[in-house]
């Protein structure tokens, strides 16, 4: 856990989460994810915080670290549709189709079936534009 | 005598809606005078996002880069026991503090991200209040 500037309190990391996901909103990624990583440095366990940087790095094409924090996050929550979604896309732009067809089946089985069903959309796309040549 | 069929004629002042004689050769003619002839004309298309935004089709679906927005329920809950009020950056001294605290180089780079933003702001008021003097 990271040192915490004096005076910090959990209102002042709700405004600063309200600024990231502004910037988020607004296509502003890095900045977002600065703020975002920080509040996880100080919230590391915040599943929140979690998702929504797994969620920047796919927009930044980092799939590499998506798929590791939707690992971490999916260690403690292992029903995590999101960390579920987002790991399954960072394994589809990984090109490591196996693991991406496993997150779909347990979206499946979780009963999430419209994000299943949208990941294995976009699997069968990659697929297919795999092999044009 | 057991009566099975009632036929009953209707009749519409000023609305004829007999079945026409066929005349050959008439048929390119204008239909001015037949009856759904005219446009039935639609006062006005109804308004955007009205019953669409009331069933959710006007919202973008959700895509695996996308966040929801934060709520106190998700944010700061892991860490406890620091509840003093807290502004960013205020003054100099402040500033210095800032400085020679050790955080984390994310935490660090959020606190300056927060503090200009703060700066920002506070330019703007006193630029508003200089203006509605």
């Amino acid at each position: 856990m990271s040192a915490i500037p004096v005076g910090w309190n959990d209102d002042i990391a709700f405004s600063a989460s309200e600024r990231a996901y502004l910037l988020h909103s607004e296509g502003r990624y890095q900045e977002s994810l600065a703020l975002f990583e920080g509040l996880l440095d100080m919230y590391p366990d915040n599943t929140y915080y979690m998702d929504a940087t797994a969620a920047l790095y796919l927009a930044l094409g980092r799939p590499e670290s998506a798929a590791r924090i939707a690992t971490e996050l999916l260690r403690g929550n292992p029903s995590h549709v999101q960390a579920l979604v987002r790991r399954s896309e960072a394994y589809i732009s990984l090109r490591m189709s196996q693991e991406a067809e496993a997150d779909i089946q347990q979206l499946r089985r979780l009963g999430a079936r419209d994000q299943a069903s949208r990941m294995a959309m976009r699997l069968m796309a990659f697929h297919r534009t795999d092999f044009l040549p | 005598m057991k009566i099975n069929n009632v036929n009953t004629q209707y009749e519409i002042p000023g609305f004829d809606i007999a079945p026409q004689a066929f005349e050959p050769g008439e048929e390119d003619d204008d239909f001015e005078g037949a009856p759904y002839s005219r446009d039935p004309g639609l006062i006005s298309l109804p308004p955007a996002g009205g019953w669409q935004q009331l069933l959710g089709l006007m919202q973008p679906s959700p895509t695996p880069m996308s966040i929801d927005p934060p709520t106190r329920q998700l944010t700061g809950r892991s860490r406890m026991g620091v509840t003093a009020s807290y502004s960013v950056v205020r003054d100099k001294e402040d500033q210095r503090d800032l400085q020679s605290t050790t955080f984390s180089p994310r935490v660090s780079r959020m606190m300056t991200i927060l503090a200009s933003r703060q700066e920002t702001v506070a330019k703007i008021r006193i630029r508003a209040s200089e203006g509605g003097q």
